[in-house]
């Protein structure tokens, strides 16, 4: 791991308190800026609506039952009832991860602006809801079991300092990483205008990247696998709390893992089908490039901004 | 496209992920009863029940209950309603208030009142509105939920909205989907209350 980015991963360490930035219960909505206004005008086409309300009370339901049977198995240790609360799990994680949340947006721009491999698609997609479901474990073993202390009391107001300085800091990496991005365009213009010293970087640096990318994603916990932990030590059987979220955590594996296929799906056979005319190829496949890359990068600075 | 772009797309996706914007949502589930009260002048205004999911409940009371005897005494209820209560001011308490067009923003509520009732924490707050009744017909708005979608607020099943009337004002009201006021990103439609009333 070269220097600069352990540096990047330091920053983003520091944002992984940020998350509960997230929870109107604690954090200050500044949405009376221009910028989160604008945001909150992105609209997902009208076709989502129905999908999502259904989504929605099949959660909240789910909710209800998995809260239901980890009481009965407190108090009547019932194998059976823990089956079924492992299948009911998979299914909550399943439906959780389809609900509303730019992930999947971010997954398909993404597996459409970039070559990724079949498995490289799963790889992340399945990483990703892994390591959220466990650094849910890991903040609420250190918070409530080692230091003693609980969700609402480690997010004070003292917090938001920390949590302003990070913001500001990524903004900042942003912008730097975008610099050198037009730097590099500008600099392949002249090697295929000129001289040929330009060396694409293949196989092992796009493991590693996939890597980091899946370490990083994972540092910060799911709000809703941290209330399942706190329940289940509330009710001191944290044991089954931990199997309960890992367990989640697969289903949730299994939606975003499928979208991250159907997406790289996508990208081959919308490119493949005209591969026969080489120029609509690769003009598709440049409009698939571009387009992903600026839908991220819109998306996401808007975000960004809105919270700054 | 250069490998330094897709790099940079990658970095911007991962930073995405990583300060939590493309988490899914909700994570908290609310079930909510609305009283809407009148006297004879007309609306005073509504009280709000909020009941918690068993997992949020247990975060609030793993907080808040310090002496643990499952119950909220007075001093506990006032750390609730500073530490898990308050912030909500920030986003008008959840509450969608339309009256003549506008959008109203609440001031202040009162009585707020904390319990947890077999394990699940139960808010509940008056919303003080005073709208003078006269002989036009008057219409109010009133939507319960959560623009950011951490949670996911549905109407209780039985008797999710009770009009406290008077004898001399005459009011309805029906709930329906307000798909004018689609939130997060229009992608959710929230079910609104929308209330009646005129003097007899």
């Amino acid at each position: 791991m070269n220097r600069k980015t352990f540096i990047i991963i330091l920053f983003l360490l520091s944002v992984s308190f940020l998350y509960a930035q997230d929870n109107p219960f604690i954090s200050k909505d500044d949405s009376k800026t221009d910028q989160e206004q604008f945001v909150k005008r992105i609209h997902y086409p009208k076709i989502f609506q129905r999908f999502m309300n259904v989504i929605a009370s099949v959660q909240h339901s789910l909710n209800n039952r998995l809260s239901e049977l980890t009481r009965t198995i407190k108090e009547e240790r019932d194998a059976g009832a823990l089956l079924i609360l492992i299948g009911i799990s998979i299914l909550y994680g399943i439906i959780h991860a389809l609900g509303p949340g730019h992930g999947k947006t971010i997954m398909v721009s993404y597996a459409l602006a970039n070559p990724l491999k079949l498995k490289n698609g799963i790889l992340i997609g399945v990483s990703v809801a892994f390591l959220h479901a466990l650094s849910a474990i890991v903040f609420v073993s250190v918070v409530y079991l080692i230091l003693k202390m609980s969700y609402f009391a480690s997010f004070d107001s003292q917090k938001r300092i920390i949590s302003l300085v990070s913001y500001g800091l990524i903004g900042l990496l942003g912008v730097f990483l975008l610099v050198r991005a037009s730097i590099g365009i500008h600099k392949r213009r002249n090697a295929e205008n000129g001289n040929s010293n330009h060396v694409k970087k293949t196989g092992n640096t796009k493991a590693f990247e996939l890597l980091t990318v899946a370490l990083l994603i994972g540092l910060v916990p799911c709000e809703g696998a941290l209330f399942v932990l706190i329940f289940s030590i509330s009710m001191d059987i944290y044991h089954i709390g931990i199997l309960l979220v890992l367990v989640i955590g697969f289903g949730m594996a299994i939606t975003i893992g499928t979208t991250g296929v159907i997406a790289v799906g996508l990208r081959k056979s919308l490119l493949g089908v005209s591969s026969r005319r080489r120029k609509a190829a690769y003009l598709l496949e440049s409009i698939f490039e571009v387009g992903g890359g600026v839908f991220v990068l819109i998306l996401g600075s808007m975000l960004f901004l809105a919270n700054l | 496209m250069d490998n330094l772009v897709r790099k940079t797309l990658l970095w911007l996706f991962l930073l995405l992920v990583a300060t939590g914007v493309a988490h899914s949502h909700p994570h908290v589930f609310i079930e909510t009863k609305v009283q809407i009260n009148f006297n004879d002048a007309g609306l005073v205004g509504f009280r709000l029940d909020w009941i918690f999911d068993d997992m949020f409940s247990s975060t609030i009371s793993t907080d808040y209950d310090r002496n643990r005897n499952g119950a909220f005494e007075s001093d506990e209820v006032d750390a609730v309603r500073e530490g898990a209560f308050s912030n909500l001011r920030n986003y008008n308490y959840f509450i969608l208030l339309v009256s003549e067009n506008r959008e109203v923003e609440i001031e202040e509520v009162q009585d707020f009142k904390a319990e947890i009732i077999k394990s699940k924490v139960r808010y509940s707050f008056f919303v003080p509105f005073k709208i003078e009744a006269d002989s036009r017909l008057r219409e109010i708005k009133i939507g319960v939920f959560d623009d950011t979608y951490f949670c996911d607020v549905e109407y209780a099943e039985e008797s999710p909205v009770v009009i406290n009337a008077h004898v001399s004002i005459d009011s309805s009201y029906r709930l329906f989907k307000d798909a004018e006021n689609a939130y997060w990103c229009g992608q959710i439609i929230p079910k609104v209350i929308l209330l009646q009333f005129r003097k007899k």
